[in-house]
């Protein structure tokens, strides 16, 4: 007796092959990414080297040296929500990007500086983006401090001229005072790191670039140097590295600037 | 409140079977007899034949479920002498065993020996008379050189003809479910028990499309996969063993989480494993499918397996089989013992199993079930595939070595069942009570945001540590008549579940390294309630026509204290607030409340089924089903607004199944196609890189499985494919395998050596397993994950020994990946997109079994 009835076999596979290739179609949406980010800054129009700006107290501005170390680069999809509710340290939406070494970068350098490996990613739309400084430990003060940001140069203003230099580090020099007893924790110092939400709308993709151009130019916008100590003609005056004064604090304010002082785009190469 | 507190009354528990299954009842086409393959004659003893002594001896035989004698009794005695050559035969016939529905049962023949005096001039062995034998037997086949008996002389007494009346057949198991189509599987065990298994979870895979995996260590239940679904822990998988739930509602690491760590995988007979909903006997939870795990054990007396290998693993198991008694009366014990393959592996478990088994009068049978099982253990959780593609971390390393965990599970149950001429009753009342802690840490510094009432701090940690523990209590019973009608036996049933569970569950988080609590993110108690009624009838229009149906109802009745209701608050009081503790007695506007909050809710739902069968013809039937399942909703979402159920789904297929048995060899092989539609589920988001709500998803595939069994070979190889997709956008559902296979094959027979004139038997076993690549989110796609597993023993009665080796080929793979955002500090600044991860399967492990069995035969 035969074993089975002598029927063809094709009819069976014919919807088994159709399963099988049915299976294997499709996918589940989006797609990881690796791109490059590079950060670029200002073109220099001196022969020394220098950028120069008019700030908005009516400082004529000679940047010779301006550096920030960019420790990481996110994306996020959520928009961003100024005015919304509390934002801790990491957003709640989906984080789309990221860049997670960290890069020091000429801000008087328009070339595209990249940054050290390729940033990860999804493809899907971006819409704020956040850089999250880092201390330069190579560049430790005689406090130990270590600045994210530094910046040299000279500025004149009804005849007055001053050479100046700001190393800008971010630590419990930031601390933002708390106001409210019931609300100890509303003003973290890992925020003082983060500048965003920037404005970003694109989706990363393979192959992909994303550019920061900075303008150190913002970082000084509300800068009234008069407020230095020892500010005389002529003097060297250097930044305290706080918010003691309308320069220091306004140049923090300016590095945190997030609508002028960085744009980010997306390019494919 | 409604009144939650089930008290069960105890409608105490005994039964069982029997069928006296006379021509009539054998005649039933779901019950197949015991078949004589090999029947040795009786000798008759030279004295007796000498003196003219003759006589009829009347045996009770248990003939295993693996168509072996297991115990003989002598019902009615002849002389001593007699009986010892009537039982010295019978002890080396061979059957096939009784079957209900294609399941291999045990079960007791009576067997009467006849002796006739030879006359003066045949002084020579007399004959035995099997008075059941079929037409359809094989011929007696001469047992092996040694056992076998004298010639017999030309010119013997012939066998008396078969008598009806004096077959007298016992089928000792309980009544099983009518079979509901192409995806109804009641898989014997059988030789497979052969194949290596470290769990009692993986004897799922003897049903196609189920894939295991598991990221929480030895003690931690198995997350299943299962035709386009992740049942993860058991969510979406009615499980339960004889009858007893297993599932734990009010889990909060998992509504329905199912540890089945506490089966020893040697106590189980059979499964029935029923893929998708299509029986109303299926309740909360059968979302895939549902799998009752039947226990039994064919081998008697007492058996010591000690079992030692790699990496200093030991286990001790000890089996009892009392003689006399059926193969559902035993005792098991275990204890096992590792360091694990890789970091933070080790783990220590100690399980207790023991059944009776007894007989009720002529018609009805009694069965009372304990377990008690404890695990301590550790677990390497995830590994982030980064770090160990830089060679930061090992493959079997872990990130964090505090995770683990322990459980422990204790089982009480009783079961009567009855039988008349027409119908049959049983009842079933259980008690359980589990505990279990759990230690995991997913995201490494991730989820500890600064919220703006908390003093200042950094990301402290994301350890996990779960408590949680529970008390079941239920019953179960059913009613089931049957009667003839256009000369067709036709069915109706009705039967009930009514459970009732109160547990009580704590979530905290701790920081890295101290390990100090600084969190409480749950503490809920959940008395909940579930009450299932079904009906089911089974129509025969025509000999060829088969239409099962019914309706099931299910009330779910919650009432929940959530100690910590109020996780978060926006305008704290200005004075007398604590902002780092936990479970605050604050509103979002800051007015005063407890922290505690008390829910009630409750719904019903009305679940349809319905099966159709034709045929058989020419070993053919064809079937299609249709059904509804629901889960209940988590008890930690339940609010009075909750829909409950949570989960409603349809499902349908239409299939084939030819079995037949040629000659020595059982052949059944099926194919079925199989919908599903899930109106809405816990999925995973890509949008939000965790499980989240979603909209309604659709399963779509095929299965194909095959067993062929010989007296020496047993097969069973199955493939499913599916694919699984959301309704709203057409995406494919990730992390569920898409194509399954796996393919246990089982070799032995009597080998052609005799050491001492004592037989030598060898067995070969493998289990392969292929699981196809697995979408995971981000259109990324795992590893295809292939394993074989292989064992081969040699046994001289009563030592056995055994070489098991699993991962044969020693492949390196990825038992599970996931994908979702962590920051283990593996780059100088916080990881947050979404990354890889995944769970390390076992390297190739080698172990020596050593088994010793006294006083019984297998």
């Amino acid at each position: 007796m035969p074993l089975f009835p002598s029927t063809s076999a094709w009819p069976w596979l014919v919807p088994c092959a159709a399963a099988l290739i049915a299976c294997g179609s499709g996918s589940t949406g989006g797609e990881l990414v690796e791109f490059d980010v590079i950060a670029k800054g200002q073109a220099t129009t001196t022969p020394t080297h220098e950028y120069r700006f008019t700030n908005d107290q009516g400082w004529r501005i000679s940047l010779s040296e301006a550096s920030l170390q960019i420790g990481a680069v996110y994306l996020n999809e959520q928009m961003p929500l100024p005015g919304g509710p509390f934002d801790s340290c990491t957003k709640s939406g989906l984080y789309v990007g990221e860049m997670t070494q960290a890069l020091l970068v000429n801000a008087l350098d328009p070339g595209a500086q990249r940054f050290p490996v390729k940033g990860q990613g999804l493809s899907i739309p971006a819409h704020s983006a956040e850089l999250w400084l880092k201390d330069d430990r190579t560049a430790l003060d005689a406090q130990g401090a270590a600045p994210s940001v530094h910046c040299h140069g000279t500025a004149q203003r009804h005849g007055h001229s001053i050479e100046f230099s700001a190393r800008v580090s971010i630590g419990a020099n930031r601390q933002l005072a708390q106001t409210e007893p019931n609300r100890p924790g509303a003003n973290p110092v890992c925020r003082q790191r983060i500048v965003g939400p920037i404005a970003a709308n694109f989706a990363p993709s393979s192959g992909g670039r994303l550019e920061i151009t900075i303008d150190p130019a913002e970082w000084l916008r509300q800068t009234d140097f008069s407020t230095l100590p020892g500010y005389a003609d002529g003097a060297f005056l250097e930044f305290p590295d706080d918010a003691s004064t309308q320069a220091s604090d306004s140049l923090f304010r300016g590095i945190k600037n997030t609508s002028a002082s960085y744009h980010l785009e997306w390019s494919i190469p | 409140m409604r009144c939650l507190s089930l008290t069960y009354h105890a409608l105490a528990g005994l039964l069982l079977l029997s069928i006296a299954a006379r021509p009539a009842a054998a005649q039933s086409p779901s019950v197949e007899l015991p078949r004589v393959l090999e029947r040795v004659p009786a000798e008759y003893p030279a004295d007796a034949a000498a003196h003219g002594v003759g006589g009829t001896v009347e045996l009770r035989v248990t003939v295993g479920a693996d168509g072996r004698v297991d115990q003989v009794t002598v019902e009615r005695s002849a002389t001593a002498e007699l009986d010892d050559a009537a039982i010295a035969a019978v002890r080396r016939w061979r059957f096939t065993p009784a079957t209900r529905d294609g399941r291999a049962l045990a079960s007791v023949i009576r067997v009467p020996i006849v002796f006739e005096p030879p006359k003066s001039d045949q002084l020579a062995p007399a004959t035995a008379a099997l008075t059941n034998e079929p037409p359809a037997s094989p011929p007696p086949s001469p047992a092996g050189p040694a056992t076998r008996p004298p010639a017999e002389p030309t010119g013997a007494p012939a066998l008396p003809p078969p008598h009806e009346d004096e077959l007298q057949v016992t089928v000792r198991s309980h009544s099983v479910p009518p079979n509901r189509g192409s995806s109804d599987f009641n898989v014997h065990v059988g030789e497979l028990a052969r194949v290596p298994r470290r769990t009692a979870a993986e004897l799922l895979q003897l049903a196609p499309g189920f894939h295991l995996s598991n990221e929480g260590g030895d003690g931690h239940a198995q997350q299943i996969f299962l035709r386009g679904f992740d049942a993860r822990e058991g969510q979406d998988l009615e499980l339960s063993v004889d009858g007893v739930p297993i599932n734990q509602v009010g889990n909060i690491h998992g509504n329905g989480y199912a540890d089945l760590n506490f089966i020893i995988p040697e106590t189980v007979e059979s499964l029935r494993v029923l893929e998708g909903p299509f029986d109303p006997r299926q309740g909360n939870f059968a979302v895939a499918g549902s799998a009752d795990y039947q226990l039994g054990l064919a081998r008697r007396g007492v058996t010591t397996k000690y079992t030692r290998g790699s990496f200093q693993t030991e286990r001790l198991l000890l089996l009892y089989g009392p003689g006399g008694e059926s193969t559902h009366t035993f005792g098991a014990a275990e204890l096992y013992r590792t360091n694990g393959f890789g970091q933070n592996r080790s783990s220590r478990r100690g399980s207790i199993l023991g059944q009776y088994e007894g007989e009720l009068g002529r018609n009805g049978s009694w069965r009372v079930l304990a377990t008690g099982y404890t695990v301590d253990y550790a677990s390497a959780g995830v590994l982030r595939d980064d770090l160990v593609r830089a060679g930061k971390v090992g493959f079997f390393d872990t990130l964090d070595d505090w995770q683990g965990g322990n459980a422990e599970r204790w089982t009480l149950a009783g079961q009567i069942e009855s039988h008349t001429t027409a119908a049959v009753f049983s009842q079933q009342l259980f008690v359980v009570r589990h505990a279990m802690e759990l230690r995991e840490n997913f995201t490494g510094q991730l989820l500890d945001p600064q919220e703006p009432f908390q003093l200042p701090h950094t990301q402290r940690g994301d350890r996990i540590e779960k408590r949680i523990a529970g008390t079941t209590i239920g019953a179960r019973g059913f009613g089931r008549w049957h009667g003839i009608a256009h000369e067709l036996k036709q069915e109706f049933e009705v039967g009930y579940l009514a459970r009732g569970d109160l547990v009580d569950g704590t979530q905290d988080r701790l920081t890295s390294g101290a390990a100090v609590p600084y969190r409480r993110e749950l503490d809920l108690t959940s008395r909940t309630a579930n009450i299932g009624l079904y009906a089911d009838v089974g129509l025969h229009p025509a000999k060829w026509l088969t239409l099962r149906g019914g309706l099931r109802g299910e009330l779910f009745t919650y009432d929940v204290l959530d100690r910590c209701a109020a996780q978060s608050v926006r305008f704290a009081a200005t004075a007398g607030f604590n902002g780092d503790s936990s479970c605050f007695s604050q509103t979002p506007d800051g007015d005063y409340r407890l922290p505690t909050a008390s829910i009630q809710a409750s719904g019903a739902t009305i679940l349809p089924r319905g099966t159709v069968i034709l045929g058989p013809v020419r070993g053919f039937s064809f079937s299609a089903s249709w059904g509804k399942g629901a889960r209940s909703i988590d008890p930690q979402y339940v609010n009075p607004l909750s829909r409950t159920p949570l989960v409603e789904l349809t499902a349908m297929e239409g299939g084939v199944l030819y079995a037949r048995t040629l000659d020595k060899l059982q052949l059944t092989a099926r194919s079925s196609f199989f919908r599903t539609h899930v109106d809405r589920d816990y999925v995973f988001s890509q949008t939000a890189g965790r499980n989240t709500l979603a909209n309604g998803t659709t399963r779509v595939g095929w299965l194909g499985a095959v067993r062929a069994g010989t007296r020496t070979v047993d097969v069973n190889t199955t493939l499913t494919l599916v694919r699984s997709t959301f309704d709203d956008t057409g995406l494919l559902v990730p992390y569920v395998p898409s194509l399954v296979s796996r393919t246990d094959l089982s070799w032995h027979r009597d080998l052609p050596w005799h050491p001492n004139h004592r037989l030598l038997q060898g067995s070969l076993a493998g289990g392969f397993t292929y699981v196809g690549p697995r979408e995971l989110p981000y259109s990324q796609r795992s590893e295809a994950l292939a394993t074989v597993d292989a064992t081969g023993t040699l046994e001289l009665a009563p030592l056995e020994l055994g070489l098991v080796v699993t991962n044969l080929l020693d492949r390196r793979y990825k038992q599970g990946e996931y994908f979702y955002p962590s920051d283990f500090g593996s780059q100088s600044a916080a990881t947050l997109v979404p990354a890889r991860h995944f769970t390390a399967g076992a390297p190739r492990t080698i172990f020596l079994t050593a088994t010793l069995t006294l006083g019984g035969e297998s």
